[in-house]
């Protein structure tokens, strides 16, 4: 029985197993760190908590969709930031001020939705972005606007405000 | 000044107290010598019940329309503003939104309000023991997640938001929090 318990987590997210471009650094270790920047002003509520929609569920469940954008915090550079930081003026006039919100990964990898892992975390390296990466669902299939709202909530809940 | 002087007199109509940081702002924006109205001390228990609803109510409405103009404010997003694949909220989402907010239940809290880059209305109910997610897109439903501990209520659901009435689980749950 363990050993099939054994069998199936392996079978789990494989593509955190190998790097997903050659501009990666690496595989994503459990004890690095996520960033995910907010930029709204609306993404943080008064109590701190952070707002669904920072986090969109095209993102998790359709095809053409890679995942939910975040940047490996143990790795980025301050010309990184400079260009995240661009990007983010150059979309919204008058963004002065990122937010970070921050998880750790052991704790989204954790996340268990019924016997299955809820989501995987891989890297996702581009041109001058070597720390980005991407949290996928782990079986996006099964999912819809509907029933991916409580997969949302608890990726959510594993995120603070730094 | 007009409208705040508009607003203090249906908030302070007849003998009434405020019990409301409203009355704060009111107050700070209102000299006494425009106030013609009763002695504002009048205690008779009955108008201070009275009262106290007519002012919950009329706190509601003004919340309600607060909301109601931060979904609007949806439309200005410029197109891109969540990057290349960015879908704005379209007319259907918000004016579903705003009849949303109009069915919300007067005597629950209200929600706050985002919007994703998908094209997302989002409505959410997030505090101690209280999580609920309400969505609305382009496809005139109305999308939900009720987590609530005190009603012992763990569901999610989506159904054609039919702008009469809210979906009765959500409803329920709306005014248990």
């Amino acid at each position: 029985m363990a050993a099939e318990i054994l069998d199936a987590r392996e079978l789990e997210c494989p593509d955190e197993k190998f790097i997903q471009s050659e501009l990666s650094p690496g595989t994503i270790q459990n004890q690095e760190k996520l960033g995910r920047f907010l930029y709204l002003e609306d993404r943080i509520n008064e109590r701190g908590g952070i707002a669904p929609a920072a986090f969109q569920i095209d993102d998790l469940i359709k095809s053409d969709r890679k995942g939910i954008s975040v940047i490996r915090l143990d790795i980025v550079d301050s010309d990184e930031l400079f260009e995240v930081r661009a990007e983010f003026s150059d979309r919204i006039e008058g963004v002065q001020e990122l937010k970070l919100c921050v998880a750790a990964i052991k704790e989204i990898r954790n996340i268990r939705i019924g016997s299955r892992r809820a989501f995987c975390v891989v890297d996702d390296a581009y041109p001058k972005r070597k720390a980005h990466a991407l949290i996928r669902l782990e079986n996006m299939t099964s999912l819809d606007r509907r029933t991916v709202r409580r997969f949302r909530e608890c990726l959510i809940k594993k995120f603070v405000i730094a | 000044m007009k409208t705040y002087a508009n607003d203090f007199i249906t908030l302070f109509d007849r003998h009434g107290t405020i019990h409301s940081p409203i009355m704060v702002v009111y107050a700070n924006n209102w000299s006494n010598s425009q106030y013609d109205g009763p002695d504002v001390q009048d205690t008779s228990s009955s108008y201070w019940i009275g009262n106290e609803q007519r002012i919950d109510k009329r706190i509601v409405e003004i919340q309600k329309n607060n909301l109601k103009e931060k979904v609007k404010s949806f439309e200005t997003l410029n197109k891109d503003w969540a990057g290349r694949n960015t879908i704005l909220p379209s007319s259907v989402a918000i004016e579903n939104s705003m009849r949303f907010v109009d069915l919300l239940p007067s005597s629950g809290k209200l929600p706050e309000v985002s919007v994703a880059g998908d094209g997302e209305v989002n409505f959410y109910w997030d505090f101690e023991g209280v999580f609920i997610d309400v969505g609305l897109f382009c496809d005139n439903k109305i999308y939900y997640y009720i987590n609530v501990d005190t009603i012992g209520v763990d569901e999610d659901g989506a159904e054609i938001f039919n702008k009469r009435s809210l979906p009765g689980p959500l409803e329920s749950a709306i005014r248990a929090v």
